[in-house]
């Protein structure tokens, strides 16, 4: 069989997703192409779910789970639902002695559709979260630390920075990475060159200067932010830009540090507001909205998670795909921030007894570790859907560059990833978040001078404090 | 009037049995709406005594729920938030009730004439409603995108324009966006609404006016509108009604911005009971917005000429 | 047939032009969006048929397909959204949903509004009041106690929690559509069958509920549109991917990167054609049900 009969048979859905692997591979084909028909294969699959035959292991009929299976309820944001579900028949197969129920919330969504289900009690085992919730979600008692439950030693070291930040409170470690990514500066060199630019922005004033340039020859608004006041994205991309001039919101007691106008935080925000004010900077409310704006050409830079420079690239979907390209963050300092989402075990779990609570510390450590000395679920993000990973060995994984390689400059994210670094995060910093936005919002629109604004979202942030303890 | 009068119900012959009509109406009238007001009682009457309760206590899953009073009332009063989230929100309310009543009754005149092409149409301007509002969002979210929107595409290519119009991304434009996009999806049911009700007026008054020398304007306020008044009332009402809980279009166009110039105050609510944790302040607002909404509707039931909507004739 | 002059006709077929390029030109929009390629609607200056057209957005929602642009172009990604193919099995969710509302508002509804309608009780009043001051409460008030009472009957993520709900919330809206519609039919016939013998139900079933038909038809479709198109509750409470109905669908996908204007389109085209269907042979009875009832 040559390579085109493997195709029509993949995605006619005549071939197992085994056989698409073990075929691939006799052809020499690149991993990539082969996730590629392995997803198409799999969703082929009746039901449209992922659970072809080939799940099973070396030919054999369907593993058969033993009745005294212990059950867990595993929760999840919608991303690539049947990637996971794949995952999870795997590792049923595998651990044999436990099974996955998995309910699925969309990710606008997802902080409050959580806070529903611990508050009545839902039955819940493993979960996905985040950096920003887990202060709240650990202080109320919902989730345990993983620490306790696995031995987290053997990992502690090989997570890397900023991802083992955001999953760590109070000094303990709470899950492993599902994924970790950095904010990242995007640019289009091919449109910049065509209005006169041809390099990368070293700092915010340059970037200024060469938007305004660029207006002159032409190009109407250079510069797009995402930014919206329902989204925590957007406060996560303002702070990675104040980290690159070398400050942060918060110091170490949690007071804000903002308020100053000598202050990375208030510098960068006029900076902002003045990019709106003075026309070479437009916003848009959605990154996904961001990327397809930057395909047409209309904007050069902007900054937004770096698993969206993947999407910009995709020849799939972007008429301008392979003109995007990272560059280090524009600042004095460059850094720029990192973040991770992880599993998490909750409370829940623990109080259904040992059993129960094995299985989770099981499952969470098939899924961001590497119970068989292979990370390969985060791989397998990592290679199918450009998801940056937590992991460090797999920054040298050749597959994984590889891949990487088709839609982002592996040494230059490398060097970026190198400063990035976890936010200051605690109880209440998230709700303050979402004070905190519609700050910024009212700033960037010009309904409020930055200096108000800032004030306002000091004095929030103060009186948070004294309400939660910091 | 064409409301049927409710007429005095006649001694009855004797029947069989011998029983008076219907002996204990009471009995046969609980049992017809027993399931009905089961029902909605049991989804009515606990989560509004919860959200009572809720909205006099300080809550949070992360803090210890304690008896607060008025406290939250009066936080969110005076929150700067509040204020500006009710005054979109009433500007909008305003704004889609005029446009959405007007342009339906535009649109019932026009589908009431007959025309070449009328049988098609009217079944089509019934599709709007169709749409989940979330969709209808996605819909004109496209239409109306500054950087690749289909309004600026069409807009450019015909030569209308020379440079997309930023229909998102200025205030004052993106709440107009809103706005219309809002009132596409409210049209349909008005229309039908007020279709039905310009039907049932009596075509010879219209003919008796114009033989008298009335003009247009003359005609409609002296005919069309009496004779309407009900149906009208009721689609302003419900207009207003949607206009003080649209949440699901303007967030998905614009989230709330360029700044606060769409933010209304149902995301406010939401924001604060669910994303702030903090569920006090989210009942209060509940409780408010509840209140508001029964003045108003209060307010506008009164412009009804007495008992047209279900109680007997004076 | 009046008159008409010529200004007054330009002007009638000029806004019925306008009524219809308002009414429907999103949704012409949103098909050509559908079958032409994301490269075409993304170009500027725009030139969005370059590419020609596909039925890859369809193919691919319907059989799981990969569009021929990921294929052909070389592109190395499986980066394309899987939720999206969840769609057509929301739509069968949501249109069972709708239709079992449909039915329990016709049922209960009429029954309650035949009682306000037609028989004399003290109460009668109230309970009027409280099933319409009912759909006062914001919906964000009810989401936790809701959430409360579903988990508390063991129903999370099972559709019947959200027939419960949306009876709920379509009830009050029925019950005054029907009780305007019954207080409409003349008493005549239903008094002769009374002095018939005839029960309450048995009027109510063989009498007004055929004389009501437009109106019972009316009020069912506005209970069956609010229950397919509704959100909220959805979201919250039976989003068990099987369960899962298609305005939560949608959302999911409306803010997920792996999706293309077109294929979102697409989705969306799918989604609102069988209500579309639905809707327009029934506009008739919709008209006439709401109505005061012309010439009656």
């Amino acid at each position: 069989m040559d390579e085109r009969e493997l195709y029509q048979e993949a995605l006619a859905g005549r071939l197992s997703r085994r056989e698409v692997l073990r075929r691939g591979l006799a052809l020499g084909m690149a991993y990539p192409t082969i996730a590629i028909l392995l997803a198409a294969c799999g969703a082929q699959a009746p039901g449209g779910s992922a659970a072809a035959p080939g799940a099973s292991q070396a030919g054999a009929p369907p593993a058969s789970v033993k009745p005294n299976a212990t059950q867990l309820d595993f929760v999840v944001w919608s991303y690539s639902v049947e990637t996971i579900q794949a995952n999870i028949k795997e590792w049923e197969a595998q651990d044999q002695a436990a099974t996955v129920t998995l309910s699925d919330y969309p990710w606008n969504a997802y902080h409050e559709t959580m806070v529903q289900r611990f508050t009545s009690n839902t039955p819940t085992d493993v979960l996905y979260n985040g950096g920003d919730w887990l202060p709240e979600f650990a202080k109320a008692g919902w989730v345990v630390p993983i620490e306790d439950k696995l031995d987290f030693a053997k990992y502690r070291d090989q997570i890397v920075g900023y991802a083992l930040a955001d999953m760590t409170y109070n000094g303990k470690a709470y899950g492993l990475p599902y994924y970790a990514d950095i904010v990242s500066f995007i640019w289009n060199p091919t449109v910049a060159k065509k209005y006169g630019v041809d390099r990368a922005p070293d700092t915010w004033e340059d970037l200024a200067g060469m938007a305004t340039s660029m207006q002159g020859k032409g190009l109407d608004k250079p510069v797009i932010w995402e930014f919206a006041q329902t989204l925590p994205t957007s406060l996560e991309t303002f702070t990675a830009m104040v980290m690159s001039r070398g400050g942060e919101l918060f110091d170490e007691a949690y007071d804000p540090i903002f308020e100053d106008p000598s202050s990375p935080g208030f510098q960068h925000l006029e900076f902002m507001a003045d990019s709106v004010k003075k026309g070479y900077a437009v916003i848009s409310p959605h990154e996904t909205d961001v990327a397809k704006a930057m395909n047409t050409g209309q904007n050069a830079f902007t900054v937004l998670y770096n698993y969206n420079l993947a999407a910009l690239n995709n020849k799939g979907t972007s008429p301008l795909a392979g003109q995007f390209e990272l560059a280090m963050m524009p600042g004095k300092t460059h850094e720029t921030l990192g973040f991770a989402k992880f599993y998490n075990m909750t409370q829940m779990a623990v109080d259904r007894g040992d059993d129960a609570t094995k299985a989770a510390a099981r499952f969470i450590e098939s899924f961001g570790g590497a119970p068989t000395g292979e990370y390969t679920v985060a791989k397998r993000w990592a290679v199918e859907k450009g998801l940056g990973f937590g992991q460090l060995p797999l920054f040298d994984d050749a597959d994984v560059q590889k891949s990487f390689a088709t839609w982002v400059d592996v040494a230059k994210l490398k060097e970026q990833e190198k400063i990035a670094r976890a936010k200051r995060q605690t109880v209440w910093t998230g709700i303050w978040g979402e004070k905190m936005r519609v700050q910024l919002g009212k700033a960037l629109a010009g309904e409020v001078s930055v200096a108000d604004a800032l004030k306002g979202a000091a004095d929030e942030a103060r009186a948070l404090k004294t309400q939660y303890g910091a | 009037m064409p409301l049927a009068q409710d007429q005095t119900i006649p001694t009855a012959a004797p029947r069989r049995g011998g029983a008076r009509r219907w002996a204990g109406q009471a009995s046969t009238a609980w049992l017809l709406i027993a399931p009905a007001v089961a029902l909605v009682g049991l989804f009515t009457v606990y989560p509004l005594g919860n959200a009572l309760w809720t909205s006099f206590q300080s809550s949070s899953p992360l803090l210890r729920a304690t008896f607060v009073g008025l406290q939250n009332y009066q936080e969110v009063a005076e929150s700067g938030y509040f204020l500006k989230a009710f005054q979109v929100t009433a500007g909008f309310t305003l704004v889609t009730v005029i446009l959405t009543t007007v342009m339906a009754l535009g649109a019932a005149s026009l589908l009431r004439e007959t025309f070449r092409g009328r049988r098609l149409l009217r079944p089509l301007t019934l599709l709007p409603w169709a749409v989940p509002l979330v969709v209808t969002g996605v819909m004109w979210r496209w239409i109306f995108n500054p950087q690749w929107g289909a309004l600026n595409a069409v807009l450019y290519s015909t030569g209308v324009i020379d440079k997309y119009i930023p229909w998102l991304s200025d205030p004052n434009l993106a709440f107009i966006s809103v706005a219309i996009a809002h009132t596409w999806s409210q049209l349909p049911l008005a229309t039908i609404f007020l279709l039905g009700a310009l039907q049932a007026v009596p075509r010879e008054e219209y003919e008796a006016a114009s033989i008298e020398g009335a003009g247009v304007l003359e005609r409609f306020r002296f005919i069309t509108l009496p004779n309407i008044r009900t149906v009208l009332v009721i689609v302003v009402l419900f207009e207003v009604l949607m206009g003080l809980t649209a949440y699901d279009i303007t967030y998905s166009m614009t989230a709330g911005g360029p700044g606060t110039a769409t933010s209304l105050v149902s995301y406010f609510t939401w924001s604060e009971a669910f994303k702030q944790l903090n569920f006090g302040h989210g009942a209060a607002l509940a409780v408010i917005i509840a209140a508001v909404a029964l003045v108003l509707i209060t307010a506008i039931l009164r412009a009804l000429p007495r008992g047209a909507l279900s109680e007997d004739q004076a | 047939m009046t008159r008409r002059s010529p200004v007054a006709r330009v002007m009638l077929y000029l806004g019925a032009a306008l009524l219809g390029l308002f009414t429907l030109g999103p949704f012409v929009l949103s098909l050509i969006a559908s079958v032409t390629p994301e490269t075409g609607l993304l170009s500027f200056p725009p030139d969005w048929f370059r590419y020609g057209f596909t039925l890859d957005n369809y193919r691919y929602i319907f059989t799981g397909e990969i569009p021929q642009s990921f294929i052909v172009r070389g592109d190395i990604r499986s980066m394309i959204s899987e939720e999206i193919l969840q769609v057509p099995n929301a739509i069968g969710n949501s249109f069972r949903i709708a239709f079992v509302v449909m039915l329990v508002n016709v049922a209960f509804g009429s029954m309650a509004a035949y009682a306000i309608a037609r028989l004399r009780w003290r109460g009668r009043n109230a309970v009027f009041n409280f099933l319409l001051g009912s759909r006062l409460i914001p919906a964000v008030a009810l989401a936790l106690p809701y959430y409360g009472i579903v988990q508390g009957l063991k129903l999370l993520n099972n559709p019947l929690a959200l027939v419960l709900i949306y009876a709920v919330l379509t009830l009050p809206l029925t019950v005054l559509l029907l009780t305007a519609t019954f207080l409409r039919i003349p008493k005549a016939i239903e008094e002769s069958a009374q002095l018939d013998g005839l029960g309450a139900f048995q009027v109510l079933r063989r009498i007004t509920l055929p004389l009501a038909a437009p109106g019972v038809v009316g009020a069912a479709l506005f209970a069956f549109m609010l229950s397919y198109t509704e959100f909220l509750f959805a979201l919250l409470l039976a989003t068990g991917r099987e369960s899962r109905t298609l305005p939560v669908s949608l959302g999911i996908v409306s803010v997920n990167p792996d999706v293309s204007v077109g294929l979102m389109h697409a989705a969306v085209i799918i989604g609102i054609l069988p209500v579309l269907i639905l809707a327009v042979p029934i506009w008739r009875f919709m008209v006439q049900g709401l109505s005061e009832g012309a010439g009656q």
